[in-house]
């Protein structure tokens, strides 16, 4: 319960926030520990004379006395202290200021503060577990409006990772530390001066010096030049890390920047691993690309979670033909050449079909939530070689969906890998397949779109299978979109059978009868209720916000909120409900801390009405 | 911190009870002048503190030894010491990796026999003992001052006082006295014309590289009046310690050599009537107090210099490129809250 941070934007864990002293400081920030603002330790406890409350401006974050353990500190022994520590500055006890406290990985003692100052955190480097646990730990455990600190660990190589998990502030200290040990730090990594022949960066004092000035010049004016160049890298790193945070695209550059050290590239898959703690922090939309460059985007949670949805959320296909199609590069898949060629192939037979695209990393895509993110968004390296972690992730989520809905025809108009994938999964389920892919080379070749188009025809011919219309069609692409976002059952509250649809694709817009329901937005793949369209969602009791007795405005702010459904992520449509008040709106925090927040907007109100 | 591994369950290297732990010929100050010395570390059962809690940093009591040695043994081992002489030697620096005044350690007529001999070697104008303070009474200085005083010489008690703060003395190194147990054991060592010699302890655990030397500078203040002369002694890692397992798991960097020649400059140009030694054991090693591996054997022979001359210039004559990393350690270590930032 801080009133000195609060939390403006956030990109996953990783957040841009504001540090409300004397002045307001943005963060992520770096702290100039020399400087002793506006962040400044009272001191140690094994110290004779310390800064005391008398000594502080009010509008000075004062890191209590403490008596900090290094890392492997057994923990009753760092218990002990936590708790000698409490008794011997009690003349803080009356202090008014913003307040951090040291927290110790072995004991950690996350009593209330507004900034949570990981203790021996220098320790941490090389060892990413103990890292990731100590800054989950921290985060699950104290106020969402609270600021983490890492102290002595940021260098220009590792922060982009440090803020990707959620550390708030950092500091200077090995940018200057190491320097005066001679090394020069850059964001790929950290060289030995000696081992320089040039230097490879055009900053201010690089570019009025050389390798060789350098290393004959005298500490502590060298020492003084590296760190000043040191400070400079980090400062710009943060830079670019903010820019990516802004845009929603963080992820993509830590998955470039952990790739220098084995620690780093360690840390983000143990991050991986660990799931719920990003998951619970990364919103369901956004409008920006996805890049899935690497072997870890395979585990990012926006991958995961869209296969999950798929398997738990997805409505049964109203046909029992089933059409496996390759993706392409161009999204929405509709739009792209080879999926143009198909529909040509397919003529009206199409409305028989049910299509599934498959790809990496996604998985398997059903046509109807093509438009959603991130189906619409990611782009990913073509090679048309496919590594074993991503057939063994497809082929799993292929055999998930074949089991999990029934058809009487299969036909895969696939070739390569994609057919590798699909007979492995046929064999392993004992399912037949018809290939109409293995013309000459292509599945865009017009020998096999005439396969295509023939074997399609005669099935549903003479199976003498129903053509759909086109307008129960899209209604089932909304359904099914609605079903994705607010849970199964969703899209018959939010898109009844009979409602009228305008607007061409792809942004729908919902009536039943004269009354709108909601909206497809084009750019994100959600569909966005209107008041009445949340109304009717109600029902559903998910993605609601419960509120006190009052009529929120256009933003409802986090105090106001008594309770959330706790699967709320940030970018969520939700339902604002109160004793005075139904409104709808986009969630900017997830639910969890919306609960436990006490400052910053929870969600963007679109619409509201008292009752 | 309980050292449980430190003490019941470790082997110890079998020892003959009849030769010391470790005896050598040096060169000690007396009166301001540089005299030959004997420093002799008495294999007894060992330090009764060490067997229990011990201290965080202390591994003599691997040198104790297995069966407790008779009179006769303990005599022998003077024998065998005092063979190892200079034939004009001074001073007797008498160790039992315990205390001297403890009687399981030294029984009363073991001790007068052994001051005894050293009376009969007729060189030795000086014995400091060493001892935890709540063994110095009346009657044990007493019983030393007739056996020394009709030899004529002097008698000085040596105690590990490790630092005039009681929090980190008990937080840091677990050494189960108070400064007030140290100042009435001085108080009445000088009351009967006995002279006190402080150890204090640079860089016990968990003190950042600045809290430690300026802990050295107020104990330093503050022990004066009670000591007149105080060695600082520079942690290093012992076997079996929890200095050694903290220093394993890199939680624990012993001081940097600047640290102590900053201590002395300051120390020294304070008091300078008051006699401040400094013997860096282990330096230069990982394991021992050490700057940056380039300089280390010139600075911990610049601290033994200063020891024997006391010339405070000798400790501005040296100098290396890391003096400045040193600093910044000094300014910035505190800030990493429990992690030495440079190793």
């Amino acid at each position: 319960m801080t009133r000195y941070f609060e939390v403006t934007k956030r990109d996953g864990a990783a957040r841009m926030g504001k540090l409300l002293l004397k002045e307001s400081h943005s963060t992520p920030l770096i702290l100039e520990v020399a400087s002793g603002y506006p962040v400044v330790y009272a001191g140690s406890l094994w110290r004779r004379t310390n800064i005391t409350p008398g000594d502080v401006d009010e509008g000075t974050l004062v890191i209590l006395p403490d008596k900090s353990m290094p890392l492997h500190a057994r923990a009753e022994k760092v218990k002990k202290m936590v708790e000698s520590a409490r008794e011997s500055r009690q003349e803080w006890d009356d202090w008014q200021g913003a307040v951090g406290h040291i927290v110790h990985p072995a004991y950690p003692d996350t009593s209330n503060a507004d900034l949570y100052v990981m203790g021996c955190a220098k320790q941490m480097e090389h060892n990413p577990r103990v890292l990731l646990e100590t800054v989950t730990y921290i985060r699950n455990n104290t106020p969402p409006d609270t600021a983490l600190y890492a102290p002595a660990l940021a260098t220009p190589e590792n922060l982009a990772l440090l803020i990707y998990l959620g550390v708030d502030v950092v500091d200077d200290t090995l940018a200057v530390v190491r320097a005066f040990d001679d090394m020069y730090m850059m964001p790929g990594g950290e060289y030995r001066l000696n081992d320089l022949f040039e230097l490879p960066c055009g900053c201010k004092v690089c570019s009025n010096t050389s390798a060789v000035a350098l290393k004959e010049m005298k500490s502590p004016q060298r020492g003084e030049l590296i760190a000043q160049h040191n400070k400079a890298r980090l400062e710009e790193e943060k830079h670019i890390i903010v820019h990516h945070i802004r845009y929603g695209q963080l992820r993509e550059y830590v998955e470039g920047k952990c790739r220098s050290v084995p620690w780093l590239t360690a840390l983000l898959r143990l991050a991986d691993q660990q799931y719920s703690y990003l998951e619970l922090r990364t919103p369901t939309y956004r409008r920006s690309t996805m890049y899935t460059n690497s072997a870890e985007s395979l585990d990012r949670v926006e991958v995961k979670r869209f296969a999950d949805r798929v398997r738990t959320r997805l409505r049964p296909p109203e046909t029992s033909i089933l059409l496996l199609l390759p993706c392409s590069a161009r999204k929405p898949y509709s739009l792209s050449n080879s999926h143009q060629y198909f529909n040509r192939a397919l003529g009206k037979y199409r409305r028989a079909l049910n299509e599934v695209i498959i790809t990496s990393p996604l998985g398997v895509v059903p046509r109807e939530l093509e438009l959603v993110y991130p189906a619409a968004h990611y782009d990913t390296p073509v090679t048309g070689q496919w590594d074993l972690n991503e057939r063994s992730w497809v082929g799993g989520c292929l055999l998930d969906y074949l089991k999990n809905h029934r058809y009487s025809h299969i036909i895969a108009h696939v070739d390569g890998a994609y057919q590798e994938i699909c007979q492995s999964a046929a064999s392993e389920l004992g399912l037949d397949i018809t290939y109409t892919g293995n013309g000459e080379g292509s599945v865009t070749s017009s020998q096999s779109l005439k396969t295509l188009s023939e074997t399609v025809k005669a099935i549903v011919e003479g199976g003498g299978y129903m053509l759909r219309k086109p307008k129960d069609i899209t209604i089932t692409m909304l359904q099914s979109i609605a079903d994705y976002q607010f849970g199964r059952g969703a899209g018959d509250l939010l898109v009844p059978e009979n409602a009228t649809i305008k607007a061409p694709f792809p942004k729908h817009q919902v009536y039943d009868g004269r009354t709108p329901l909601g909206t497809l937005n084009a750019s994100t793949g959600a569909l966005i209720p209107t008041l009445e369209g949340g109304r009717r969602l109600m029902e559903l009791g998910t993605y609601q916000v419960h509120i006190d007795d009052f009529v929120p405005g256009s933003n409802l702010l986090a105090p106001g909120v008594v309770d959330a459904d706790p699967d709320i992520r940030p970018s969520d449509q939700v339902i604002v409900v109160g004793k005075r008040a139904i409104g709808v709106g986009r969630a900017l925090m997830g639910g969890d801390e919306m609960i436990r927040s006490s400052r910053g907007v929870a969600v963007d109100l679109r619409q509201v009405k008292e009752i | 911190m309980t050292l449980t591994q430190n003490t019941a369950s470790r082997k110890k290297k079998a020892r003959p009870v009849d030769r010391p732990t470790a005896v050598w010929p040096g060169s000690d100050l007396l009166d301001g002048k540089p005299v030959d010395s004997l420093t002799i570390i008495f294999c007894t059962t060992g330090c009764y503190w060490g067997m229990g809690d011990g201290c965080t940093m202390c591994g003599y009591i691997n040198d104790s030894a297995d069966s407790p040695p008779l009179d006769d043994d303990l005599l022998a081992q003077l024998d065998h010491a005092a063979a190892k002489s200079s034939p004009k030697t001074s001073l007797i620096k008498i160790f039992t990796s315990g205390s001297f005044f403890d009687q399981k350690e030294i029984s009363q007529p073991a001790r007068k026999r052994i001051l005894e001999t050293i009376g009969e070697m007729g060189t030795v104008k000086k014995v400091v003992a060493e001892t935890r303070p709540e063994f110095v009474t009346d009657e044990r200085l007493i019983d030393t001052l007739n056996v020394l005083d009709r030899y004529d010489i002097r008698f000085e008690i040596a105690m590990g006082l490790e630092t005039s703060s009681d929090t980190i003395r008990k937080d840091c190194i677990n050494k189960g006295f108070t400064f007030d147990d140290f100042t009435r054991a001085s108080k009445m060592a000088a009351d009967v014309g006995v002279t006190t010699k402080a150890y204090l302890l640079l860089k016990p655990p968990f003190l950042s590289e600045k809290t430690s030397v300026d802990d050295m500078l107020s104990s330093i203040s503050d022990t004066v009046p009670y000591a007149s002369t105080i060695s600082l002694n520079l942690c290093n890692v012992q076997n079996g310690t929890l200095v050694e397992e903290l220093h394993n798991r890199k939680d624990y960097r012993p001081p940097w050599l600047w640290s102590a020649v900053s201590v002395l400059k300051k120390a020294k140009d304070m008091f300078p009537y008051i006699i401040f030694m400094s013997d860096p054991v282990a330096a230069g090693s990982k394991r021992g107090p050490h700057n940056c591996g380039e300089c280390d054997k010139e600075v911990a022979q610049v601290l033994r210099d200063f020891s024997i001359s006391q010339d405070l210039a000798i400790l501005s004559d040296v100098d290396c490129q890391c003096y400045s990393l040193w600093e910044k350690v000094m300014e910035l270590e505190d800030n990493a809250y429990g992690s030495y930032l440079i190793k």
